[in-house]
């Protein structure tokens, strides 16, 4: 090669360089691919980049701290009843009368509690008298007697000397911050049982959902044929009979009902949508030239089905794993609203809703709690399921 | 020739999805050329070229993601680039068709194929009644060779064959007798003994209707026994443009030059070593300043890599975008064998 | 190449495989009665329009489909009727690489374990660093570096996808590869690395090629012997430039003159078309010659009776009634 700038470089200035043959490590025979982001880096990237997805994955994980730690923050049983503080709600209106250093406040059932101006509940004043043609209850508290005049509606507290006390005031519950039940038990740490529940049904929804329906979907369709026939038509029997039917047949045969009863029908009969979706993926999969490949290099069919089926059908899992967790939470809430869920005194936020319906007209802050808090649960997972929907496929997004 | 289609400077860029990581595409970074009337033109390139997408560019079909960008498009002398939607429309179809290269996703798979084809005919001339136009479609389906029109006129896409199915597509695009056919790698879904009749139908339907037709291929043999000029793509430019006799006698890039080679010719007994071009095509968000196709040419100068190359006029509209043209380039291990120093002594350098 | 033959690593007899047809109770007969055999170290080129049963053939040699009927003899055992799992240590010999460089490989694994696949399913035995080791090794032999095996798939072109495949079939040192139409979705100037490769790699292991293509040139190119198929059985097989140089069976001649030439002189319409018509179903083919309906020189004994293979010498075999059936009765059943 000559370096030739003998005598025509008149029109351009070439230097000598110019005109030099690229260098051998400039021309890329095989050029090494530029550092590409692998598929869960993408997909970790696109699913931070969604606002909301973020947000649900968060309030999920602040409602799974409180659901394992909130009773011993509450240091309350959800058990443990308080029938003299019943239905006491998260904002007292309490009176005030002069001389008296605590307030009183009158709950929906006519019973007078004694508060601290700083919101804590002393105690159930007893009662000492009821006239019940003035329509006044005399409770008496520390020498001192109040009355309760509630021939008006809202009842009235008036002084020893009948007359109003000084003023009301608005003060939060100290002790109970979401009040008590018609029980008197803790309305907060029943919640946070009651998310414990949800977030159990939503944990062994998933496992069903993992172990058996992703297996059970593989086999199926990767297998194909008159074992997927058979497979299917059991799914297909299977899925006609209501998941609450399964509940009552479990809680008949085990002669005892409660959580154990919905664990075992949900991992009985939750894993068949899964198990469809999977199926319709690996039926698809399988046709694929990879999966060729890997039969003809001999993998055994097994490791076919973990090592290229299910990989790559992960993003359609995931996807249906997040849109059925939160229906199985909505249905253990409802078995539980219904009465054939979790029993009594067990928290769940179905019972609890159940619960609040009887005060609902005195006490509406019971049934707010539950109902709630299952919205958020549901919404958040569904929020984080869009996500992972959005960020595992791009292309399904409108 | 007369002119009928011209374009000047062609730019398309795609954004790429809508994180910032992701660059814009350079899909086609400047492009110019005339296509005459009756005339036939074959634009070569391989996958990422960009001559899909030149051609998707013209007729205003590209997504919303596409920025299309043109100093001078001009159909018979009017300009088209400012069109809006609606008149781009009218003017596809009627003055413009296109063939894609699958013809089961150009058309309605729920929808009986005569009804298609009526339905882009009325869509562009009212006044037909509709027992006027299904003699038409009829007519149109007997003209490209589709046994039993009558029958066929009521049968769903998938009851065609792959071959029938590109018929029936050309059929539609020359309907309404369009002044230019975009035909978009039409054969290449095809077997060659369809392809063979596919080719053969379009040139006779050329030939009675006098529509020029842009053919987009990655064949070089297709072009061969169809074009009158080609034009010859790599990273969304122009590499060299000349008159396919000229092209495939005195190829004067080093691309098309390696193309060439890697064709295997239905030569007699012969087991030598094909000429591939190694590497692989170059990456569209980044194209950098230097030729594209210096990274995969063993010809390739210091300077092919720091600048792009003008156009050199090799002949008579024979052009080619390649630095070892210039007068200043060295005569030694040139690309353009014992031809070169007598060549170069005419080529001129054209303004971009 | 005309030297002294060497014995065969794969023959092929009467192999066939049919297709359960959706609503109709007659089955698809994709391969119907296919015999050749492919000689070490040598190609053996198949060639036909799509719907020949080019790719079914292949298939059924692999055993991925199941064999209607026949017999695939590999390095002289027979393993037509081996369950899959008899079968297994007999796939060392025989790989395959396959059409579309993007659906044949996994994008959730990385090049290294690609390519190792077969290495963890064949030999067990080694260690991960010996393992790292040949994947190394065949990489090299592929044309790529150490520095792409923590790569995934989708960071790759058409070209080196494919090299990856083609590493992947040589992890285990096979005898026969299988090459099912490994070029047709790659550009023309990627087209002709691969077959420059896979041709390299022939003679530095020895390979024997089975393969597939709808490309005439690039198998007249790289193929020692050819075979044409129609619609599920083999018309004309023979030494490629016996059947390149003297196209004997009507469709023969017909695929060789609808390849357009690289040649503008030639014009397309200068000839008459090539082949008119197009290839018949599967479910219901023509009786007798199956190549009839579109056949030039049809004849009444070509609806009648199925042509059986004349031998035109030197190995060269044409299955049609132009040719007297004066030569050996050939393996051909009904």
């Amino acid at each position: 090669m000559a370096a030739g700038d003998t005598s025509t470089g008149r029109r351009d200035a070439a230097t000598v360089s110019d005109w030099d043959l690229l260098a051998a490590d400039r021309l890329r025979a095989q050029a090494v691919p530029r550092p590409g982001r692998s598929f869960w880096q993408d997909v970790w990237s696109r699913f931070i980049s969604r606002r909301m997805a973020v947000f649900g994955a968060v309030i999920l994980i602040l409602i799974a701290l409180l659901a394992v730690f909130g009773p011993s923050l509450t240091g309350r049983s959800y058990n443990r009843q308080e029938s003299s503080l019943a239905n006491i709600p998260p904002v007292l209106s309490a009176t005030e009368f002069a001389g008296q250093a605590n307030w009183f406040y009158v709950n929906p059932s006519l019973k007078v509690i004694e508060v601290t101006p700083d919101g804590h509940l002393v105690r159930q004043v007893p009662q000492v008298s009821d006239d019940m043609l003035t329509k006044r209850a005399i409770f008496e508290a520390d020498g001192t007697a109040v009355q309760l005049d509630y021939s008006r509606q809202p009842p009235v507290l008036l002084g020893a000397d009948g007359q109003p006390g000084e003023r009301t005031h608005l003060v939060w519950n100290a002790d109970y911050r979401l009040g008590t039940d018609a029980l008197g038990r803790d309305v907060l740490t029943r919640t946070f049982y009651g998310a414990r529940i949800s977030l159990a049904v939503a944990l062994v929804a998933t496992l069903v959902n993992a172990l058996i329906g992703i297996i059970y979907g593989g086999v199926s369709g990767y297998v194909g044929g008159a074992v997927d026939t058979v497979m299917m038509r059991i799914v297909d029997i299977i899925n006609t009979i209501p998941l609450a039917l399964y509940v009552i047949l479990v809680k008949v045969v085990l002669g005892s009902g409660g959580f154990s009863s919905i664990v075992i029908a949900l991992a009985s009969v939750y894993w068949v949508d899964m198990a469809r979706v999977v199926r319709g993926q690996a039926l698809s999969l399988k046709n694929q030239e990879f999966v060729l490949a890997a039969r003809t290099i001999g993998s055994p069919p097994g490791a076919i089905l973990r090592r290229h089926i299910l990989p790559n059908a992960l993003g359609p899992i995931i996807v249906t794993g997040t849109m059925l967790i939160p229906s199985a939470i909505f249905i253990e809430a409802f078995l539980s609203f219904i009465g054939i869920g979790i029993a009594p005194p067990m928290a769940s936020l179905g019972t609890m809703a159940n619960d609040a319906l009887a005060t609902l007209r005195s006490s509406p802050y019971q049934l707010l709690a539950p109902t709630a808090t299952i919205c958020l649960i549901m919404f958040a997972f569904n929020f984080v399921g869009d996500g992972l929907r959005d960020a595992l496929d791009p292309k399904l997004r409108a | 020739m007369e002119s009928l289609l011209e374009v000047r400077r062609l730019r398309t860029t795609f954004r790429a999805g809508r994180s910032r990581h992701d660059a814009a595409v350079q899909a086609v970074r400047s492009v110019d050329f005339q296509l005459g009337r009756g005339e036939t033109v074959g634009v070569v390139g391989e996958s990422g070229s960009g001559k899909s997408v030149t051609a998707l560019s013209l007729v205003g079909l590209l997504p919303k993601t596409a920025l299309v960008e043109v100093d001078k498009l001009t159909l018979d002398g009017a300009s088209i680039s400012h069109l809006s939607r609606r008149q781009l429309r009218d003017l596809r179809g009627r003055r413009i068709a296109m063939v894609f290269q699958d013809p089961m996703t150009s058309l309605n798979p729920l929808m009986r194929v005569g009804r298609q084809i009526d339905e882009m005919i009325s869509a562009h001339d009212r006044r037909l009644t509709r027992r006027e136009r299904k003699r038409r479609v009829i007519g149109l389906l007997a003209e490209v060779r589709i046994p039993e029109p009558e029958k066929r006129y009521n049968s769903y896409p998938h009851e065609f064959s792959g071959g029938m199915r590109q018929r029936v597509m050309i059929a539609m695009a020359m309907a309404l007798r369009p002044e230019i056919l975009i035909a978009d790698e039409p054969t290449t879904a095809l077997d060659v003994t369809i392809q063979d009749q596919v080719l053969r139908l379009m040139r006779r339907l050329q030939g009675e209707s006098g529509t020029s037709i842009l053919l987009i291929t990655h064949d070089l043999a297709v072009v061969a026994g169809m074009c009158s000029r080609v034009i010859v793509m790599y990273g969304g430019l122009i590499m060299e443009e000349a008159p396919t006799t000229s092209l495939f006698a005195q190829p004067m890039h080093p691309y098309t030059i390696g193309l060439l080679g890697s064709l295997p010719a239905l030569r007699q007994g012969q087991s030598d070593r094909l000429d591939s071009i190694p590497g692989a095509p170059p990456d569209m968000t980044a194209p950098g300043d230097g030729c594209p196709f210096a990274p995969r040419c063993k010809y390739a100068r210091v300077r092919c890599e720091r600048a792009l190359a003008p156009y050199y006029a090799v002949a008579d509209g024979h052009r080619s975008r390649c630095w070892l043209l210039d007068a200043a380039a060295p005569g030694a291990d040139s690309p353009f064998g014992e031809a070169d120093g007598e060549l170069r002594r005419k080529v001129v350098p054209l303004d971009d | 190449m005309t030297s002294q033959p060497p014995g065969p690593i794969l023959e092929v007899e009467n192999l066939a495989r049919h297709f359960r047809s959706g609503e109709r109770r007659r089955p698809i007969r994709a391969l119907d009665g296919v015999s050749f055999s492919v000689n070490r170290g040598q190609t053996f080129g198949l060639v036909g329009e799509s719907g020949s049963g080019k790719s079914t053939c292949a298939r059924t040699i692999v055993r991925l489909y199941e064999p209607t009927a026949g017999r695939v003899t590999l390095d002289g055992a027979d393993i037509t009727r081996l369950s899959q799992r008899q079968l297994r240590p007999l796939r060392r010999k025989m790989q395959m690489v396959f059409q579309d460089p993007y659906a044949s490989l996994n994008g959730r694994m990385a090049v290294r374990d690609l390519v190792a696949e077969p290495l963890t399913v064949h030999q067990p035995e080694l260690g991960r660093a010996a393992v790292t080791r040949r994947v190394k090794e065949v990489l090299d032999q592929v044309g790529l570096g150490e520095d792409h095996m923590l790569r995934y798939a989708h960071e790759f072109s058409g070209g080196q996808r494919q090299r990856i495949g083609i590493a992947r079939a040589l992890a285990i040192n096979p005898e026969l590869v299988l090459c099912d139409e490994p070029i047709s979705a790659l550009d023309v100037s990627i087209q002709a690395q691969i077959v420059n490769l896979l041709r390299d790699l022939q003679r530095d292991l020895g390979l024997a090629y089975l393969f597939i293509a709808h490309d005439l040139a690039m198998v007249q190119h790289i193929a020692d012997h050819v075979g044409v198929m129609y619609l599920g059985q083999l018309v004309e097989k023979g030494p490629t430039d016996r059947v390149y140089g003297n196209p004997s069976h009507p469709y023969t001649k017909g695929l060789l003159a609808s390849i357009p030439t690289p040649d503008p002189r030639v014009d397309l319409t200068d000839r008459p078309p090539a082949i008119e018509g197009e290839i018949p179903s599967p479910i219901n083919p023509p009786s007798g010659c199956r190549f009839r309906t579109r056949c030039p020189y049809v004849r009444d004994i070509c609806a009648q009776t199925a042509p059986k293979f004349t031998d035109l010498g030197d190995g060269h075999d044409v299955a049609c009634h132009l040719y007297p059936a004066a030569a050996k009765q050939d393996d051909r059943v009904e």
